[in-house]
């Protein structure tokens, strides 16, 4: 049972992937990613991490995919014509793209990867012990990031007074 | 198969490469953006694979995505802003409009 929904949701996962990069309509394209972005959540479930399924869900569905949708308002709209599309352009980064690919799953396939420990505390208390005692400066700096990103954008797209 | 962490890592690593295509194609700044999300949730797939299968402790996997995830909150808002200031200037979100310092 739990292999037949691991592969339904893989299959969802990529086919999703697929429309949010394919499409032409950038709409089309965000709202594929939210699709996508619940399936990783649910193979984060598989891997026994449930906090972080969680926190991708509310972080990245619920803020960056909204933020997303809402800069679809610059597009130009969708009943004007579309640009061409070169087809050797879509060829060619098909070809790098599935170079890259190849390159990773080759490498994946061959190693031979040592004896596997799945027993552990994935709890969220041993999370939150070891952020807080062994990675608290990242924590700190992180905090850091995170408000010189919001004063940053802030001032990029700040209202000048002095052009027309 | 879910007892493998080569399953989950060629999963990562599909996303990846679909992300990288996406980056290369599409014209559209939001697009580009999309497909840089694409990029980053493989990293976390990675992470988190690894942290299953071959991590004693199994809250270090668990930091790093939870970093990654930030990060890219992070970056989406920089990106989000300098898209709105591009478009002030251009007028429109083509990237390929944006080649003022081309000779």
């Amino acid at each position: 049972m739990k292999e037949i929904i691991f592969i339904g949701i893989t299959i969802l996962m990529i086919a999703s992937a697929v429309m949010a990069v394919g499409f032409k309509s950038i709409l089309y394209n965000a709202f594929s990613l939210m699709l996508t972005l619940f399936c990783v959540a649910v193979i984060f479930i598989y891997l026994n991490a449930e906090f972080i399924a969680a926190m991708e869900i509310i972080i990245y569905v619920g803020a960056i995919a909204i933020a997303i949708i809402f800069a679809v308002m610059f597009s130009p709209p969708l009943y004007l014509k579309q640009p061409y599309r070169n087809p050797i352009k879509i060829i060619r980064s098909i070809c790098v793209a599935s170079l890259v690919f190849i390159v990773l799953a080759k490498a994946i396939l061959k190693t031979n990867w040592p004896t596997q420990e799945i027993i552990g505390d994935y709890s969220i208390q041993h999370l939150g012990h070891v952020l807080l005692h062994r990675y608290v400066i990242a924590f700190e700096v992180f905090s850091l990031i995170i408000l010189l990103a919001m004063l940053g954008a802030l001032m990029i797209a700040r209202q000048r007074d002095d052009h027309a | 198969m879910l007892e493998q962490i080569q399953t989950y890592l060629l999963l990562a690593a599909l996303l990846l490469s679909i992300g990288v295509y996406g980056l290369l194609e599409r014209r559209n700044l939001i697009g580009l953006l999309i497909s840089i999300e694409l990029i980053l949730n493989g990293a976390s797939i990675n992470f988190i694979a690894v942290n299953k299968f071959l991590i004693a402790d199994k809250a270090i996997g668990q930091v790093f995505t939870l970093f990654i995830i930030g990060l890219a909150a992070a970056e989406v808002t920089i990106a989000l802003s300098i898209i709105l200031l591009l478009y002030r200037r251009m007028n429109s979100i083509n990237i390929e409009e944006a080649d003022n310092l081309k000779q």
